[in-house]
């Protein structure tokens, strides 16, 4: 038997530090390989989930509801940033559940400029949920696009409220109407009306002759400790989502309705030898009440100009600008 | 370290060396793949953006007109025309709207001639050859006879250029 061992030579050696550096460098590329592919698979959900929002929108209906079901459990981060060029933007981006029960890497943001995407800062869920309503200040200026995941259990409904969502709800949303904030489940969120004690308490304000007995046509909305207005369209966009989401989306809207009022001015003009409106006055200065929008607060001046417009268009009987 | 020791390392020196060019052109090759196809998969993204757009387009507030399915009005177009501030708003390179029934020779619309011409380009990228969507509407305005105002309809198309490479 030969007592000499093993001989551990330089070859040996060698060859045992180059297949380490070998191996871990394998290992490294694997694992950032496998992260872009993660990257690059949100990436290109959030650009489809973009894609799939323009047909979204309503055309002659009052509202719609959605639903889009994702393969895996997903985090839908949106952003909303009302200084952004001329209009504004939301941004989305995606995380979706890993194999090993970990999120992935956040995928680059997808930049949407001509959609207004009310919702929480964070939306979770493998099914996610689209409420859609124009947003009318006279004229129709956009949709008000309300985004959730979560369930939703509103409490002492007002009889039109209830019959508008129950036509929305169908087969598709996840809502439930009860008359106690104790009968919702404990996974949902709970939506009061004209009382408190619920995670977003509504409180009608409304009573103006213009209401025609519409209570909740304007009003606040009590959310996370804060008090925001909201007016007629932007009621569901209040409920489902964040405070500074809503307050951002609303100065988007606004924005494009000093540029949609532009529109109205010059079509007002250009069609005046044809059919006279004499609305170009009016327009231009919604117009310009918009361009000084500076907060919430300002809605309300807006709101009773855009009801002068809207009177005044509705004598005009088949000349009407709208 | 005796000669067959010092031919060893070199052996083993020359075929890591092959190894990792091997290595190494097969990950180029596989990157220039996956480059490949992320770009198709971002032009036919911009490609269905641009085909849902042009479907929704005619109904959006800019462009849509009242009481008319896919109606579009040709004033609120014109009024377009002039404001610069909408020519990234849809993220497209390009709108057109052209008249096609009754047919008239091709003009361009500018507030000298409208309404008499055919073509109402909002904005184009000139030299562009990305793919285009388009979609039959109803070029709508308001017009009098006697006195008397309607609705005066034309069968129209409107095309959108594709915008490419926004990932």
């Amino acid at each position: 038997m030969n007592k000499r061992g093993f001989e551990f030579s330089f070859v040996w050696l060698f060859s045992l530090v180059v297949g380490t550096v070998i191996i871990f460098l394998a290992i490294y590329a694997a694992t950032k390989l496998i992260g872009s592919n993660e990257y690059e698979i949100n990436t290109k959900t959030a650009a489809d989930l973009r894609n799939i929002l323009n047909p979204l929108g309503t055309s002659f209906e009052d509202s719609k509801s959605e639903k889009i079901e994702l393969i895996k459990d997903t985090r839908v981060y949106i952003t909303c940033n009302s200084e952004k060029g001329n209009f504004g933007e939301n941004r989305i981006s995606l995380s979706e559940k890993s194999s090993f029960n970990d999120w992935s890497e956040l995928g680059s943001d997808i930049t949407i400029e001509n959609q207004y995407l009310f919702a929480e800062n964070v939306i979770q869920g493998e099914k996610v949920y689209f409420i859609i309503v124009p947003f009318e200040m006279p004229y129709k200026i956009a949709d008000v696009m309300s985004v959730f995941s979560q369930k939703y259990c509103f409490v002492n409904t007002p009889e039109e409220i209830k019959k508008e969502l129950e036509s929305l709800k169908g087969n598709v949303l996840p809502f439930n109407f009860t008359n106690s904030p104790s009968k919702c489940k404990d996974n949902s969120i709970s939506v009061c009306f004209q009382s408190s004690g619920c995670d977003v308490n509504v409180k009608g304000t409304c009573t103006d002759r213009e209401c025609k007995g519409e209570l909740y046509k304007n009003g606040f909305i009590e959310k996370n400790n804060t008090q925001i207005y909201y007016s007629n369209g932007l009621l569901y966009g209040a409920v489902f989502s964040s405070p500074e989401n809503y307050q951002c989306n609303v100065k988007r809207l606004v924005r494009k309705l000093r540029y949609v009022s532009e529109v109205y001015s010059e079509k007002s003009r250009l069609s005046a030898n044809r059919c006279n409106t004499g609305l170009q006055p009016d327009t231009i200065f919604l117009s310009k009440l918009a361009e000084n929008y500076k907060d919430l607060n300002d809605l309300r001046l807006i709101e009773a100009q855009a009801e002068i417009i809207d009177s005044k268009n509705k004598a005009l009987g088949e000349c009407n600008l709208y | 370290m005796d000669k067959t020791g010092q031919l060893k390392i070199q052996q083993m020196v020359f075929m890591i060396i092959a190894v990792a060019l091997f290595v190494i052109l097969a990950v180029l090759f596989f990157f220039s793949i996956k480059t490949a196809n992320l770009y198709q998969a971002s032009i036919e993204s911009e490609r269905d953006k641009s085909i849902g757009l042009v479907i929704k387009l005619a109904s959006s507030p800019e462009f849509s007109y009242a009481g008319i399915t896919n109606g579009v009005d040709s004033d609120k177009l014109m009024a377009l025309k002039k404001q610069p501030e909408y020519r990234d708003y849809w993220g497209v390179n390009g709108i057109v709207v052209k008249k096609l029934y009754p047919e008239y020779p091709n003009i361009e619309c500018n507030t000298g001639n409208y309404p008499n011409c055919t073509e109402i380009i909002l904005f184009k990228k000139e030299g562009d050859i990305a793919q285009s969507a388009s979609s039959y509407i109803s070029l709508c305005r308001k017009d009098n006879t006697g006195g008397r105002a309607y609705d005066k309809c034309e069968l129209a198309l409107m095309i959108i250029q594709t915008r490419e490479n926004e990932f």
